[in-house]
């Protein structure tokens, strides 16, 4: 083999024959291959190791706060180093954690599940995986610097961000980290939108493309679209800071506003960005581990295109407690997200429905999702409403929601993305029996911690408070709060010795070890550079390697249950 | 690739392909709530803007896909005997987009820092978009 690939069926423009020099095909190993191996596989790979080293971080910051919430006083840190760990926690886990876990998973599986050999742009993959490592560090540095890090809140709101109110290199280099990811998750986006549309193999209709495909594209174009306003956004925030540009400065004729505006513009969508990926992941882990088609593909297909859409739409119910904005209007767009969102749990249950279901770790981290993603859901729909919003807004309510859609649902998706993918990206399958006790050690903890959250944020608690008052009446609900992240921090040890035990003794896992439907089950576990050495099954579903090892057996979704029955 | 009618396979109208269409799909989608929003709204401009900005880059986007790719995929339901032997050249190592990288990061972080981090990062980065596209044009 080597490193090439057949020119896809474009009729676009004839690519130049290239005969590949019989280069030794052995991969590189250690730090070479970290840093310059341009494979899709070795790159996806660099990214979700890489995020999960900063979500264990940024995890330390979480705890450290809630130690410090266990009780009324000051114990742990004061009330300025717990503005940077909230600043940081929520930094790093959205910006540094969970997108760009999202694009390692993208970068892994989109190529192998359309049948092509790589990305459409090996090197510029490369390139925003170390711009995003970048980023990220210099985010984190701001914790070495004189002043320590930013602690202006992950949304930097204008003019508490100023050079007159946080001054420091801290808050620089958080600036700096923003534009950096922004750039790197630009060119993420725009590698897979040309990948998935113009290097689909023969026979990968957009229509018979993976769920989990579907939802990057959807990603991406999002991604398009809004992060460069982030960017740009941090930009001028950096001239005005630096070099006396007033654009969000009221005293000299600047809109402090247009700051909330441009990063809500981002931040919304982002959220869709971070959850829609695991969406699509739990959609595969649904359909395999049932032994079902995915029920109702293209309406699931046609939600998550108008979740992509309605995001963009409603980025000002961040904003209702300013006053300034059209309540309506946001509010009515804030709850038609509901609706595709309400279609995808139905197709989820159709999905299992009269399926073979198989308990395994992955399935019950993805139903694990669908669980606290419900809870997460509703309470938006809540907070969507202004009038319960103006005493919701601020308050521990919203953490508690924010935390069951991102931490509950999109970290439970990426558990479910590493057991479920476990096997084709290191040949071996994590322990079972290990891995069902990290999620119910997950499962308890999560609840433990963010369902007490609801009822602090009913009572008044406020957010980012680093202390409370005996008087309050706070304190036990907190003290549960702060057990349920100690049992949270605790559960991520049995996966880190299930990870370490895999990796010194696990079995061989084969090819295909859950009995897969699409196509990156067809190549051997991990795959080789270029990825089908044999070749691909015949594309003519959606699940292609289904059909290929059942033939006998047709897809159908239909709601006749003899029917269904008869196809798993 | 030989025509797909003549070997008997369906091919749809594909004046529009489905890259094409999601764009199109995007563009009037955000047309329309971008009006609705300059209606009452009631003069708040930059929501306004990034809305129609949005517009235009889905409209942008489609039009592309429709002119340019129009052919891609086109006999996606093929299927010939025999692999093609057109191969393009996918690099599977290379040194520069680290570097690349590098200086981009050394430089931003130099705007903020000071210039003894500027200077070298700028260096860093020249040097290396310069062997990074070097190394495209050597193997094109």
């Amino acid at each position: 083999m080597t490193a090439t690939r057949e020119v896809p069926p474009t009729g676009v423009e004839a690519q130049p024959l290239v005969e590949e020099p019989a280069a030794p095909e052995r991969r590189l190993s250690g730090f070479l291959r970290w840093t310059t191996s341009t494979d899709h596989k070795d790159v996806g790979l660099s990214y979700m190791i890489t995020a999960f080293v900063f979500f264990l971080a940024a995890g330390c910051l979480a705890l450290l706060m809630r130690a410090e919430l266990a009780d009324p006083g000051q114990e742990m840190v004061g009330p300025g180093t717990f503005n940077e760990l909230f600043t940081m926690h929520g930094s790093i886990m959205l910006l540094v954690f969970l997108s760009p876990f999202a694009f390692g998973i993208a970068n892994y599986c989109v190529p192998l599940m359309i049948g092509a050999r790589d990305m459409a742009f090996p090197r510029i993959n490369l390139l925003s995986y170390w711009i995003y490592l970048g980023g990220g560090l210099s985010m984190v540095f701001g914790f070495v610097t004189a002043d320590g890090a930013a602690d202006f809140g992950w949304f930097a709101y204008t003019p508490l961000s100023d050079s007159v109110r946080s001054p420091g290199l801290g808050a620089e280099l958080w600036l700096v980290g923003v534009a950096l990811l922004g750039i790197s998750g630009i060119l993420s986006a725009l590698n897979i939108v040309v990948t998935v549309f113009t290097m689909r193999t023969r026979g990968m209709t957009m229509f018979r493309m993976p769920i989990l495909v579907w939802n990057f594209v959807v990603v991406s174009v999002m991604v398009l679209l809004v992060f460069p306003v982030l960017t740009a956004a941090a930009a001028m925030l950096w001239t005005d800071r630096n070099l006396g540009s007033v654009v969000y400065d009221a005293t000299a004729g600047g809109q402090p506003i247009i700051w909330q505006h441009l990063f809500w513009f981002f931040g919304h969508p982002e959220v869709y960005i971070l959850v829609l990926p695991y969406f699509g992941v739990v959609t595969e882990v649904f359909a395999v581990f049932s032994r079902r088609p995915v029920y109702g593909y293209k309406g699931l297909v046609f939600a998550t295109c108008s979740i992509g859409a309605l995001s963009l739409g409603v980025w000002a119910h961040h904003m209702y407690a300013t006053g300034a904005v059209l309540l309506p209007f946001f509010g009515v767009m804030t709850m038609l997200i509901a609706v595709p969102t309400g279609v995808k749990m139905f197709n989820w249950l159709g999905t299992m429905w009269l399926g073979r279901v198989r308990f395994s770790t992955a399935m019950t981290f993805a139903i694990g999702f669908l669980a606290v993603f419900v809870i997460g859901g509703v309470t938006g729909v809540i907070l969507a409403s202004p009038a319960l919003d103006f005493h919701l807004t601020d308050s521990y309510f919203v953490v508690a929601h924010f935390h069951y859609v991102l931490s509950g649902g999109a970290v439970f998706g990426v558990f479910a993305a590493i057991y479920y993918w476990w096997p084709k990206w290191f040949g071996k399958k994590l322990h079972e029996g290990w891995g069902h006790v990290h999620f119910w050690l997950n499962f308890i903890g999560f609840n433990l911690t963010f369902f007490v959250q609801f009822i602090l944020g009913l009572e008044g608690m406020p957010r980012r408070v680093a202390d409370y008052t005996e008087a309050s009446g706070f304190r036990p609900l907190n003290v549960v709060s702060s057990i349920g992240a100690a049992v949270l921090g605790v559960s991520v040890l049995p996966f880190l010795w299930n990870a370490y035990r895999t990796w010194r003794r696990g079995e061989p896992a084969g090819d295909d070890p859950w009995d897969g439907q699409t196509l990156e089950w067809a190549t051997s576990s991990p795959p080789p550079i270029g990825n089908f050495p044999e070749g691909l099954p015949p594309v003519r579903s959606e699940r292609p390697l289904w059909d290929l090892k059942y033939p006998d057996r047709k897809a159908t979704t239909g709601a006749d249950p003899a029917a269904r029955k008869a196809t798993r | 690739m030989s025509d797909p009618a003549a070997q008997g396979v369906e091919v749809a109208d594909r004046r529009f392909p489905t890259e094409a269409k999601y764009f199109m799909a995007i563009g009037v989608f955000f047309a329309l709530i971008a009006t609705i929003y300059l209606i009452f709204s009631d003069g708040e401009w930059i929501g306004v803007s990034l809305l129609y900005a949005a517009v235009i880059v889905a409209l942008v986007c489609a039009w592309f896909m429709t002119t340019r790719v129009q052919g891609a995929q086109a006999d996606v339901e093929l299927y010939e005997e025999g692999e093609g032997d057109q191969t393009v050249y996918l690099p599977t190592r290379s040194h520069w987009p680290f570097l690349l990288a590098l200086g981009t990061v050394v430089t931003a972080n130099g705007f903020s820092v000071g210039m003894w981090l500027f200077v070298p990062g700028v260096i860093v980065f020249l040097y290396a978009l310069a062997g990074f596209i070097r190394e495209g044009r050597d193997r094109a």
